[in-house]
Formats: C-alpha cells, structure tokens, sequence
C-alpha cells in the first residue's frame, strides 16, 4: 500500500544515517586514525556519538 | 601465485569506553539459572536504549560506505515491513498446503533455506512484542569468496549485502502472504529489532546452533543470514534438525583457536537457564568493532565449506550409532 507520508518519513531517516556517516563519521574516522597511528587510545564519547 | 592470507589483527585496541558499560555477559544473562527473555545490548534497531550503544554508532561510523549503504537501503525496504492485508482471505488449502506454498513462493523470491515455527517466548526480546504466532525463517548464503578474507571491507559489505537481500525477500513474501488476506509483518532488519532469528532458525529446520554461538545449517555452514516474517497465516510447522553439530562442535578447536579475542568457549554454559553454546560478549564485540565486522570464526568453521556439511554431519551422525553415544548441548 503506498504512504507517501511514510515514504517521506523513511527517507528523512535514511538521509539522516547518511549525513551522520558523512560529518560526524569523518570527524569520528579521522580521529580514530589518528590515534591509530599515534598508538593512543579514541575515547568513544557518548556525548558526541549518541548526539 | 596466491599470497597467503594475513594473520588477523591482534587483539589490542585504539579506543575504549572511559566509563565502561555493564558487562554484555550480566546482561546476557551468563550463568544465570533461571529462563528470562534476552535483552538487547549492542545492535538494536529503531532507537531503543543499549547499554552498548555508543560502542554501536562507533562501529557504524567506522565502517565503509558500502556497509552503510546496505543499511540505508534495507530501511527504506522495510518501510513495507507491514500493512493490511486483502479483505478476503484465502486459506491456501490447509495449513499443509499452505506451508508448501509459502516455501515454494519464498524461494522464488530469492530464499535459499526456509523452515516455519512457532514464535516462542525465548525468541522475542524482553519489553518487544511479536504481533502474530507464526514465524517463518529466511535464509540467504553469502558468497564465499567475498568472505575469504575474513576481516575486510570486502566481506563487511558482503554481510550487509546479504542482509539486504534476505530482508527485500521478507518484505515481499509478507507482501505477498497480506494480498492473500492475511497478516504479515516482515522482520529484517539486521540490527536486532523484536525477534531473535538464530532460535527461531533452529526451531525451525535450518539449522542447528555452533560453538560460535551462529546458525550451522548443511548446506551453507553458517555463511547464512536471516530474516523471518510473522503471520497469522496458519501453517504446517517444521521440526528441528539434529545435523550433529553438537558432537562435532565439542570435539572441533577450530572457531575458538581462531577467534583472536579468544571469545569462543570450549565448553557448553547455561545461559538464561539453559545450556547451549556462548560467545563471550565483552570479548568479542571490541574485537568485532575493530574489524568492522570480524567473522573469522564462520569462515574458518569447517562447515562453511561448500559441499561438506553433509558429509560432516553423515560422518557425527553415524559414529553416534556406532557409539551409541549422543552430546547435546541443551
């Protein structure tokens, strides 16, 4: 059955996932790398994740 | 010539918790005698609370494009996840004919292993609930020699992908099952959301559970992913398989050699009251997070050879025979 209420809804989700991934991924993926290399330890902030 | 495959990464770690969650084994329920419903941890779709959950969005984070596409994508299949069914029903023959039917019409859409049970207590997760009786359980392979290089973004993408295709076969046989007038809602989302699929997969004939603590069925080993619709639709159940996994698995050392965290037990543990096979949480989910996804113990599963499943479980089942020993694991 067609929704176009849902369907929107559902894409709004889909492109906040994306755009989470694209900023806070980058911020977060760099980081973590950085500390990679740098033998330190990422610390998983809540704050920043869970935001 | 072919390169041999590199050694797994250690299990040594460049981020941690600076307030650790509570142990993924308490709330697991490790050791716990008495039967209480699981409780989700670290994936959970759909925005509920998880003692794990920052440790959930780094691992999602940190993971490729591809995988997060995958999960964009099973989203926007499982917005048809229910709906209403057809005003007319049609009984499809009888719940015998209409479990064939259902099979046959499962595996047209892409299903490669399908097997129908009740939804019982244990297989819905504490505070959820699952809106119909009937489960039917979906299986689609991975391709092997996507997974061969066990941990990579290659096989990352291949367990998203697979997910993805088992979810799309859901969505449409719960489709399908709702213009025959009846209720359907289709569960495939590979973050866990109300149901546990692994139980529901061994109650239903797909399989038995490993020392890995995933589905061994013959055919694929546990190269395997799953999605299960529930209906209303009443359907001829299936019964469990006895492969010899349990045999095997006490003798095998090959998973949790394997396993770099060393996370795999030897030994059978009890569990919410039962006993059966358990993966040390607090272990493994670090190392998996590392590796965006790990799976080193179900590739390196005898099992998961193509082919050799059945002759593995001829094998377990004839010496219990001859022996006429049985191990179960509970």
């Amino acid at each position: 059955m067609l929704s176009p209420r849902r369907d929107l809804a559902t894409l709004r989700a889909m492109l906040r996932i994306a755009w989470g991934w694209l900023v806070t991924g980058g911020r977060v993926r760099r980081r973590y790398r950085r500390h990679q290399a740098e033998g330190t330890t990422y610390w998983i902030d809540e704050d920043e994740l869970l935001s | 010539m072919k390169s041999p495959p590199s050694p797994p990464p250690p299990p040594s770690y460049a981020f941690g918790y600076r307030r650790p969650p509570r142990s993924g084994n308490l709330i697991n329920g490790l050791g716990e005698r008495e039967p209480r419903r699981a409780e989700h941890v670290f994936h959970s779709s759909f925005g509920s609370p998880l003692e794990w959950a920052a440790m959930d969005h780094f691992f999602t984070l940190i993971n490729a494009w591809g995988v997060v596409r995958h999960l964009i994508m099973i989203r926007w299949a499982l917005r048809r996840a229910e709906g209403t069914p057809a005003e007319v029903k049609d009984d499809l023959g009888g719940s015998v004919a209409a479990a064939q039917h259902v099979k046959a019409t499962a595996q047209t859409l892409g299903a490669r292993k399908v097997g129908i049970t009740a939804v019982t207590e244990a297989a819905v997760y504490a505070g959820r609930e699952v809106p119909f009786p009937t489960a039917i359980v979906l299986g689609t392979p991975m391709r092997r020699e996507a997974m061969a290089g066990v941990p990579d973004d290659r096989a990352a993408v291949e367990v998203m992908r697979a997910y993805r295709e088992v979810c799309n076969t859901a969505v449409d046989l719960a489709r399908h099952i709702r213009s025959r007038g009846w209720n359907a809602k289709a569960y495939g989302d590979p973050n866990s959301g109300d149901l546990l699929h692994v139980p529901l997969a061994v109650q239903a004939g797909l399989g038995q559970l490993g020392k890995h603590g995933s589905l061994i069925s013959a055919e694929y080993g546990s190269n395997l992913r799953l999605a299960t619709v529930v209906t209303d639709l009443p359907l001829a159940p299936d019964q469990p398989v006895d492969l010899g996994v349990d045999d095997f698995c006490l003798l095998c050392r090959v998973c949790s050699t394997a396993c770099p965290p060393g996370a795999i037990a030897d030994q059978i543990q009890t569990v919410r009251g039962v006993d059966k096979w358990y993966v040390d949480f607090d272990r493994c989910i670090p190392y998996f997070t590392k590796t965006k996804g790990c799976a080193i113990c179900i590739e390196a599963c005898p099992w998961a050879e193509t082919g050799r499943g059945f002759t593995i479980s001829e094998k377990m089942l004839a010496r219990r025979r001859r022996d006429g020993t049985e191990r179960r694991a509970g």
